[in-house]
C-alpha cells in the first residue's frame, strides 16, 4: 500500500489528483528524517519530473503515491500539507503549514502528529 | 505500538449567517471552479454552491485541453465529479455569463460570485501576415483535436505541406507537435475527436519546427512532456549544438530552477544522442532557438495562404533579477512551411461590468478579491465578488496550481465572512439556484444539470467502446443537447 492510499484509508486529507499514476504532484510529502529518506528507493525519472512541479520542494521531498509501506519504514514521519492552511503569504510564493504523520509497523495506519509550520 | 486516531481537520462555521444558507455561484467548471467549490463546501457546512458553465459539458481544460494521449492527467475528473454529486452542489451547463444571465443578476441571486472562467482567447504575435490562411492559434487546434464544439470547424489543412512551424516551446506547443508526429495508430485508441484522427491519418506533415525566441535554458516546457516527445518512436530529433552554449547568466538561472536545469539536460542529451541525419521517410522534430517571428510570408501561387515565417535571430539580454529577454540582432532568415501554430499563450476575455487589466489579461484582484477598478488600489474592493484560476493569475501553471489558488481565494472569502465584510448581503436570504433556474426557464435556456452530463458521458463511452476508444466525444451543440435531454 502506498502512503497516498494509507492516507485516504485513514481519512487524512492528502490530495491525489491523478490517483497515483505519476501525472501530478499533489500528493507531495516531505520525509522528516534523512535516515528514513535514504531507506527509500531513488525516485525514477517520471517521479522526479513530477517533483519538479511540487510546491515547497525540499531535499527530502517525495510523492506519497510512490512510497510503499514496509516494515523497515516503521516510525517514518511524513510532513503533508495541512488541509486547513493558514494562507498567509508574506513573501513571494506559497508557505504551506504541514502536519506530521507517524506510521506504525503493524498497519500502514497513520498516527496523529503535531501541526508544524514549515516555511516555503 | 500505539496507533492514534486521525485528527479531525478544523474548519470554521459561520453561525452568524446560518439562519439562511450561504449561496455561492461559481462561473466556470474547470479545475479552478471545482477546487473552489470543493473548498467552500468543506469549509462552510451550510453553503449551497452552483457551478455554471457555458458548455453542456463540465471540467474545462481537463476535457478540452489535456491531450488525448494523457489520460492519467484526466483522472482528477473523478474527484470533481464527486464534488458535483454533493447534495449542496449543482452543476448547471449551457449557461453562459453575459448571454443567459448577467453578472449583475448573479450578484442579486447569490451572496457570493466567484469567476473562474479561465482564458478562451490568445495572445497575438502582432506581426504582418497573421491573418493568412494556415496560421492558427494552438488553442484552437487543441480544441479541434479534443472535440470542443467551437473547434470542430477549424478544418486545418494538413495535406498541402510536409512542414509545420510551431511558435513557442511550452507544454501546449509540445502537445501540438506530438499530436502531429505520433503514429496515428497510437492516437486511434485515445479519446481524440474522430474528425481530427481522420485528418491526421491523411496528413502529409513530416517535419515540425518548434521555434523559441530564447534559448534552451529558457524553454517553457517541463521535463515530462519533453521526455515524452523526445521518446516518440522512429522520430529524428534535431537540436543545434551551438544553441546549447550557456552563459554565466544562464547558469545562474539554472541554479535557481530545478525545472529549467532538468529541461536543459534533456535537450543537451538529445542533441548528441541520435544520428546526425534523418533516414529516408523518417519524421523530424527540430528545436529552433534564438529566433523571433518578424512576419508571416504569403505564398505566390496561393494568394492569401501562408508559405513560411520570416525569422529574426535574437540574442539574450539581462534585465535584472535573473531574467533575460530576447533582443533582435537584425539578421534574418526564412523558414518555409504550409501551416503555422501559434502557441505563445492564452488570454482571458473580459466580461461586461468588470474591470480588466488588458496588459496582464486578468481581472484586477488582491488574493482573489476583485477590485473595483484598474488603479491597483487594494482598498477599492467589489464586495462579494471573487476570482480564481487563470482569470486571477494569468494563463500559467498546471491543474494543481488551481488547488492552491482556490485555497487562497476561499481563505479571502472566509476571512471576509468572519470579519463581517459581507454582512450587508449575508444578512438577507438570496434566491440562489431556484431564482437562477426560474430566470433561465423564462428565457428558454436549456440548462444541462449534472445528471444530464452523465447521460452524455455514458453515451460517449458507449460510442467509444465500439471503436476501442475510452470515449467518442460528441462535438456538436445539437448532439450534446439531444443526448443530454434524452431519457
Amino acid at each position: 500500500m502506498s502512503m497516498l492510499e494509507a492516507a485516504h484509508e485513514n481519512v487524512i486529507e492528502l490530495e491525489g489528483a491523478c490517483e497515483g499514476s505519476l501525472a501530478c504532484s499533489t500528493c507531495h510529502v516531505r520525509v522528516m528524517d534523512m535516515e528514513y529518506y535514504n531507506k527509500l528507493e531513488d525516485p525514477v525519472d517520471e517521479e522526479n519530473d513530477m517533483l519538479d512541479l511540487a510546491f515547497g520542494l525540499t531535499e527530502t521531498s517525495r510523492l506519497g503515491c510512490q512510497i510503499v509501506a514496509s516494515p523497515e519504514l516503521d516510525g517514518i514521519c511524513l510532513a503533508i500539507p495541512a488541509a486547513s492552511r493558514n494562507f498567509s503569504v508574506d513573501g513571494p510564493g506559497y508557505s504551506p503549514s504541514f502536519q506530521c504523520l507517524f506510521l506504525s509497523e503493524t498497519a500502514p495506519a497513520i498516527a496523529d502528529g503535531t501541526m508544524k509550520e514549515f516555511g516555503g | 505500538m500505539a496507533i492514534f486516531g486521525a485528527r479531525r481537520v478544523l474548519w470554521r462555521s459561520f453561525s452568524t449567517i446560518s439562519s439562511h444558507p450561504l449561496r455561492v455561484c461559481i462561473v466556470g467548471s474547470g479545475p479552478a471552479g471545482f477546487y473552489t467549490a470543493e473548498k467552500i463546501l468543506k469549509t462552510h457546512q451550510g453553503s449551497q454552491v452552483d457551478i455554471i458553465d457555458r458548455l453542456p459539458t463540465p471540467y474545462g481544460l481537463v476535457r478540452s485541453g489535456v491531450a488525448p494521449d494523457h489520460p492519467e492527467t484526466k483522472n482528477v475528473i473523478n474527484q470533481f465529479s464527486r464534488v458535483a454529486q454533493n447534495g449542496r452542489c449543482s452543476f448547471l451547463g449551457n449557461v453562459a455569463l453575459g448571454y443567459s444571465i448577467s453578472l449583475v443578476e448573479l450578484r442579486e441571486l447569490y451572496h457570493v460570485v466567484v469567476l473562474a472562467y479561465g482564458a478562451e482567447s490568445d495572445r497575438v504575435v502582432g506581426i504582418p501576415g497573421e491573418d493568412l490562411k494556415g496560421v492558427h492559434s494552438a488553442r484552437e487546434f487543441v480544441w479541434w483535436y479534443n472535440g470542443h464544439p467551437y473547434g470542430r470547424n477549424l478544418d486545418p489543412d494538413l495535406k498541402n505541406t510536409d512542414t509545420a512551424v510551431i511558435l513557442g516551446q511550452g507544454n501546449v506547443a509540445l502537445d501540438v507537435a506530438r499530436i502531429l508526429l505520433r503514429p496515428t495508430s497510437e492516437l486511434a485508441i485515445t479519446d481524440i475527436a474522430s474528425h481530427a484522427l481522420t485528418a491526421l491519418e491523411q496528413s502529409s506533415i513530416r517535419k515540425v519546427y518548434l521555434v523559441g525566441r530564447r534559448g534552451p535554458v529558457q524553454a517553457a516546457c517541463t521535463a515530462k512532456e519533453l521526455r515524452e516527445v523526445l521518446g516518440i518512436k522512429d522520430l529524428y530529433i534535431h537540436i543545434k549544438e551551438t544553441d546549447l552554449k550557456i552563459t554565466p547568466a544562464d547558469e545562474e538561472e539554472m541554479k535557481n530552477s530545478r525545472i529549467h536545469r532538468r529541461v536543459y539536460e534533456l535537450l543537451s542529451k538529445a542533441a548528441t544522442a541520435g544520428p546526425s541525419q534523418p533516414s529516408s521517410g523518417q519524421r523530424e522534430l527540430h528545436f529552433v532557438f534564438f529566433r523571433q517571428p518578424d512576419r508571416f510570408l504569403e505564398s505566390y501561387d496561393k494568394k492569401g495562404y501562408v508559405s513560411g515565417v520570416h525569422l529574426e535571430k535574437t540574442t539574450l539580454k539581462g534585465i535584472g533579477s535573473g531574467k533575460q529577454i530576447a533582443i533582435g540582432t537584425g539578421q534574418f532568415e526564412n523558414l518555409s512551411c504550409g501551416i503555422v501554430l501559434k502557441s505563445i499563450g492564452y488570454k482571458s476575455v473580459p466580461v461586461d461590468d468588470l474591470p480588466f487589466d488588458n496588459q496582464k489579461g486578468v481581472v484586477p484582484n488582491v488574493k482573489g478579491r476583485i477590485l473595483s477598478d484598474n488603479s491597483g488600489d487594494p482598498t477599492s474592493i467589489e464586495n462579494g465578488l471573487y476570482v480564481c484560476g487563470w482569470l486571477k493569475r494569468g494563463p500559467t501553471g498546471i491543474i494543481a496550481t488551481n488547488l492552491y489558488c482556490a485555497e487562497e481565494t476561499v481563505a479571502s472569502l472566509s476571512e471576509d465572512l468572519e470579519l463581517g465584510v459581507l454582512a450587508s448581503t449575508t444578512r438577507l436570504p438570496k434566491l440562489g439556484r431556484d431564482g437562477l433556474l426560474q430566470i433561465l426557464d423564462n428565457r428558454n435556456v436549456r440548462v444541462v444539470p449534472f445528471s444530464a452530463w452523465e447521460r452524455i458521458d455514458k453515451e460517449e463511452k458507449r460510442l467509444g467502446s465500439l471503436r476501442n476508444k475510452p470515449r467518442e466525444k460528441l462535438t456538436s451543440w445539437e448532439e450534446l443537447l439531444k443526448v443530454a435531454g434524452s431519457e
